[in-house]
Parts: structure tokens; sequence; C-alpha cells
């Protein structure tokens, strides 16, 4: 698979900032107002997404042996698992690769409860973190992990949900009146311990 | 339920609170132009931030220009338009609308809802898909509350559903979910901090509030700074270059300025 950071014109370990940089500059570029309605801009703009969306949206999968990269969501079960799956896991794993959260979300609804696996859940958890519903998100990883105690992909996805709200935390401490007592709950590391201005 | 993604002012560069006001002075000459004084009435600093991310999202050119207003009639001031104000200000008659539709229900006030009604048809017709989200998310809005509903997860998903597609822009964006899980979060978060601020106010009045009278602040705080961090989680994600600082502002430290009143008015 091609380095997505070659693919932006930047080397490995480029900051954020300048890998969107780097992105819309390269965006524009190829936008058909600017290179016309040809079809090798066309492809270079789906490398150039593709490769922007590789760095920012699944840089823990690409860093970690247990997934390879863009396509890493179809590849983690890639052993022979998908034949004796239900078609409807298999129809909602296609829609999120395609990045269709609420078509996945669709398609898992239709599989009964009772009969909703901890694949089941670890694959509604995904949809839904990825169409804004984290509570819901949390809620269904955790079932996930209750009905297979040992999964690592469960685990880890888990540990990226929670991610969020440090990060969340992280950034509001920039701000001298960070929000009232919201370092109380969650000020988990000493390095952010000065920021902890909690009124409440 | 507008105002609440305004700027925590006092943490912002004198620059950044030029633009930022400029940028919110061309909505409104927008809503102006093209909406007159009910358009003018409508604005709010929530579009403004909706117009900056997507200009700076989609690279939008700005025109800016200098006039003396109608609030400010002395000293001529700056303003910017960009490519995506017309649809901020589109977007902001049509919530304006709903908003005050569901005022003429609660309360009877159909004077409002009359001068902003002449523009829905034009409205619905450009706009569909966010027309049609918002429908279905206040009919099952009103629907939960006619149950009195206690679940302010479910109303503030609704909520939320509601304003994902009108952050949604263009639906063939590559970046369109990330919009919408934008828009998620943060209509989330404004439900959930309208029903918290209201909730002595409903209860005085007898109308509907999504919190028990028993909610407690620690949990409502938790709730708010999810649905926070997952609009913080989707900004990440979205590739701009322009007005990071301004926008972090809003995301990280403005939308927290009611519970910040609240507290020195010793509500809490």
């Amino acid at each position: 698979m091609t380095d997505p950071y070659r693919v932006l014109g930047l080397s490995p370990g480029a900051s954020d900032d300048e890998v969107k940089k780097a992105y819309k500059t390269l965006a524009k570029k190829y936008h058909p107002d600017v290179a016309g309605n040809s079809e090798e801009a066309a492809r270079k703009m789906q490398e150039i997404n593709a490769a922007y969306d590789q760095i920012i949206n699944h840089r823990a999968d690409y860093s970690s042996s247990s997934y390879s990269g863009y396509s890493g969501y179809s590849s983690s079960y890639g052993y022979g698992q998908e034949s004796a799956e239900p078609i409807e896991l298999r129809a909602a794993v296609s829609y999120i690769n395609a990045r269709r959260y609420r078509e996945a979300l669709n398609a898992l609804s239709s599989i009964p409860p009772e009969k909703r696996s901890g694949r089941w859940y670890y694959l509604s958890s995904y949809a839904k973190a990825f169409s804004g519903d984290s509570s819901g998100a949390i809620s269904d990883i955790s079932i996930a992990i209750s009905k297979e105690p040992g999964n690592m992909t469960y685990l880890a996805f888990r540990e990226r949900l929670m991610g969020r709200r440090t990060e969340y935390t992280m950034h509001t401490g920039n701000y001298s009146s960070s929000p009232a007592g919201l370092c109380s709950s969650i000020c988990l590391s000493m390095l952010f311990f000065r920021f902890c201005c909690c009124m409440i | 339920m507008f105002g609440y993604l305004t700027a925590d002012v006092g943490q912002m560069q004198k620059e950044e609170k030029a633009e930022y006001k400029a940028h919110y002075c061309g909505l409104c000459h927008v809503l102006g132009e093209k909406y007159g004084k009910t358009g003018m009435a409508a604005l709010s600093y929530d579009m403004a931030f909706l117009e900056m991310l997507l200009a700076d999202l989609t690279d939008s050119k700005a025109e800016e220009g200098m006039e003396k207003c109608v609030t400010h009639p002395l000293k001529a001031h700056r303003y910017v338009c960009t490519g995506c104000t017309e649809y901020a200000a589109d977007m902001q008659m049509l919530l304006a609308y709903y908003a005050a539709y569901d005022d003429a229900e609660d309360e009877g006030k159909k004077q409002k809802l009359q001068k902003l009604g002449r523009f829905l048809p034009e409205l619905r017709e450009e706009y569909p898909r966010q027309d049609e989200a918002i429908v279905s998310a206040l009919k099952r809005i009103r629907e939960e509350e006619k149950k009195g509903a206690k679940d302010p997860e479910l109303m503030a998903r609704l909520s939320g559903s509601m304003i994902s597609e009108v952050f949604a822009m263009d639906p063939e964006s590559f970046f369109a979910d990330d919009l919408r899980a934008l828009g998620f979060g943060l209509g989330r978060f404004i439900y959930l901090m309208d029903g918290w601020c209201d909730r002595k106010k409903d209860s005085k009045k007898g109308s509907y509030n999504p919190f028990s009278s028993d909610a407690r602040w620690e949990d409502v705080k938790e709730m708010l700074i999810d649905a926070a961090a997952d609009a913080g989680s989707a900004f990440e994600r979205l590739p701009l270059d322009q007005h990071v600082p301004i926008l972090r502002n809003i995301i990280y430290s403005g939308i927290w300025m009611r519970t910040r009143r609240e507290e020195k008015n010793g509500d809490d």
C-alpha cells in the first residue's frame, strides 16, 4: 500500500496541521473547477482523500499490527469468518468501509436482539461513534467486551472512544477559564493538574 | 435554543475578535439583504460559527466591505462575506422558523411565526433534506414531550440529528459525515444545556423539561462533556486551516459560557 504521507507530499510523522494544509493545497489543485473533469484529476482526488482519511482517521489502525491501514476494517475479519457470518453483518462492514454509517446501523438493526453477538455490538458501536452517538457507542462496546472479554480489538476501540473525552478536556485546559468543574471528574494526569481550577 | 455556539471573547486575540465580528456582521448583512428586518432579527452566533467553519473547509473566497448598520449607525465597520454566508443565512431562517413554530405551539405567539413563514416555501424547496430532518426530529421531540419522557439523551440525539443535516452543506462532500458528527455533537450539547438552564423556569411555568427534578449537575455535566467531546473529535478530523483558533475557542470554551454564568449567579 502506498504511504499516505507520500501521496500528500510529506515525510512520515508530519504534524496534523501540515497534513491538513497539504491536503487542502492538493485538493484545490485537483478540484474540477481548476483541473476540469478529467479522469486523471478525479483519480488523484480519490487518492488524496484516501491518504487524508488514513492519516487522520485511521492512525491508530495504521500504526498497530492488528489492523492494516485503510481497509483494515474488513481485513481484521479476513480469516474465513465472513462466510459463516450473517449477511447483515457483512453488509454493515461494507457500509462502514464506505463511511455510510447510518446505513450500517440500518443493516444491523434487522438482526433481532437475541441474536446479537459481541461482533454485532462492536460494529454497532463503530458506526455509532462515527455518526455522532458517542454515548450509544460506549454502551455498545461495553456489551461487546462483556460478551467477548479477551477481544483486543474491542478493548482497543473502547480506549479510542474514551480517549476523545481526555483529548477534549486537554484542549479545554488551554483556556484559563476552562469549563467550570470540567476537570474534577476526569483530570487523570498530573500534567493537567494546574489547569484544574474546579469551581464546584 | 439559539446563541449557544458563542466565543469566549476574553480568551481571544485582538485580530481573532475582529475577524469573528466581521463574519458575524457579514451574516447579518446577507440576512438583511435577502430577508430584510425579519432576517436581521433572526441573526445568531450559532450560524456565524457554521459560516466560518464551512468557509474554512471549502476555502471559500472572502469578500469584504464597510458599512453602517441599524445597530451601529455611527461608525462604519468591516464585514466579511464568503460563499457560505448565504447558506448560513438560509439555515438561520429555516431554524428560526421552526423555533418560532415551537413557541407558537407552546405560548400562542403567532406574530413572529407569520413573519418568518413567508420565507418557508422557498427554503423548503431549496433545502428539502435539511427541512425534512428538522421536521421529523421536531415531530419525534413533540411526541416524546407529550408522553412526558424524561430521557434527556434520547431527546438530545433527536436534536442532534436535526442539526447534523444543517451542518452537512454538501452531502456529496468527502467530509459530509464529519460535519454531520460535529453538528450532531453540538446539537446534543445545545439541547442538554438548554434543558438544564431552563429547568427552573420550566418547572415554574409547568412546561416540559427533559430533566427530572432530582437530576444532578454532575450527571448532566458528564452528558455535556460526552457530547462536546464528540463534536471536538469530529472537528479535529476536518482539514481546517484558516479560522481554527476562533472555532476551537467556541468548541472548547465558548459553549460552556452559560454554565459559568449560571454558577456566578449562584444557581448551582
